[in-house]
């Protein structure tokens, strides 16, 4: 009975070493590796559409994104000017830069050119400076007319932001970016509670939209390998 | 995905559609609200004059009030009323001449384009006072919605 017991044991494991559990793990050359393959350098075509055609806006933006595989690490600048008249012939405008830094995902996975729908997040900062001249009417005060700015007023914002990127030819893209703004933060808004935010909009609660159409010329560091067609013997 | 992206467009041309509303709280008037010093109730006063620095305007009533809404200057961070009036304490007619100085932190808020720009009055005190009991700031934003900013006890 000992014996039989013993063989019984010993058969189970010789069985258990027979059979190997095979596990699902991707092989090495199907992951998409981490390192920077590319820097793409744009700007938004909108902001100097809209400086040519709007007398209260001027401005410009230039992007940079590195292309690391998935990931996609994205910096922003830019300059941005706002001019409004105000009733009674009052006046608001503004003056400062922006910039923005943050990462993307690319959905698509399986695009050869790397063509990208993408989601990603976006911190930014803005330095400016406001001036305003109000006029108002008081019943008992008269006549009300001030002159007031705000010499060096700072924020910052959160992003979550969404778009496309298409190679056109060669190594010249467009694409557009969607962008839900939100918790300005708003310091040096002493004087006048600061209106208009570089980079960001109208200083108001909740979420502030955005949108950008921009071109890119694609610059890799190195080279993609073209994949040749093998035939069977 | 071409719902998904459908829908971020409507979301975004929806916002183009709001336009803000000219509705604006902001106000220079200063509620006050008259009590009497032991019960604590409602206290009526004919007022004869009240003098506010930085106007020539002088302020009357023609009748007892119990309540009165007078304008700070809007462009100072303080005011200063002095009142000369008649009123009943204890069942006596009596007549008196106070003042009272009120400061305030002003800030200037553009609305929109369209609607302009409006001065805010906030965190309102009580600098300095001739009133036996001191006044008491009940709401130190002043706002067209406030009923009452500072309780005076007669």
């Amino acid at each position: 009975m000992l014996c039989l017991l013993v063989q019984v044991t010993f058969a189970q494991k010789a069985e258990e070493q027979d059979s190997v559990t095979v596990k699902d793990r991707k092989p090495d050359s199907l992951k998409v590796k981490f390192y920077p393959r590319s820097f793409r350098v744009g700007t938004d075509l909108l902001s100097i559409i809209k400086s040519q055609t709007q007398k209260t806006f001027s401005g410009w933006e230039v992007n940079g994104d590195v292309d690391c595989g998935k990931i996609y690490f994205s910096v922003d600048y830019g300059n941005w000017g706002r001019t409004y008249d105000l009733p009674n012939a009052g006046k608001y405008e503004n003056h400062g830069t922006y910039w923005r830094v943050g990462g993307d995902i690319n959905l698509l996975k399986k695009d050869p050119d790397r063509n990208m729908f993408f989601v990603g997040f976006r911190y930014g900062r803005s330095s400016y400076n406001e001036l305003a001249t109000i006029v108002l009417t008081d019943k008992y005060f008269g006549d009300i007319q001030k002159q007031i700015s705000n010499d060096a007023v700072t924020a910052g914002w959160g992003e979550l932001i969404a778009g496309i990127r298409v190679k056109i030819w060669k190594e010249f893209w467009m694409g557009y970016t969607a962008r839900m703004k939100f918790a300005p933060s708003v310091k040096g808004d002493d004087e006048i509670k600061s209106y208009d935010i570089p980079g960001y909009g109208q200083n108001v609660k909740g979420f502030y939209w955005g949108f950008n159409y921009q071109i890119f010329w694609r610059i890799p560091f190195v080279k993609q390998k073209k994949s040749t067609p093998t035939f069977p013997k | 995905m071409r719902f998904f992206l459908a829908g971020i467009i409507i979301l975004l041309l929806s916002t183009c559609l709001s336009e803000p509303d000219c509705l604006v709280t902001a106000t220079n008037n200063l509620r006050i609200s008259l009590k009497n010093g032991g019960t604590g109730t409602a206290q009526k006063a004919l007022f004869s004059s009240i003098k506010v620095s930085g106007t020539s305007a002088t302020f009357f009533s023609t009748d007892s009030v119990t309540t009165l809404i007078l304008p700070v200057d809007p462009l100072a961070t303080r005011t200063t009323f002095k009142f000369q009036y008649g009123t009943v304490l204890n069942s006596k007619p009596v007549v008196r001449t106070d003042s009272i100085t009120v400061t305030y932190a002003t800030q200037i808020v553009i609305i929109s384009p369209t609607c302009g720009a409006a001065i805010y009055h906030t965190n309102l005190t009580v600098s300095a006072t001739s009133f036996v009991i001191e006044p008491k700031v009940v709401n130190s934003q002043l706002s067209t919605r406030a009923t009452s900013n500072i309780e005076i006890k007669l």
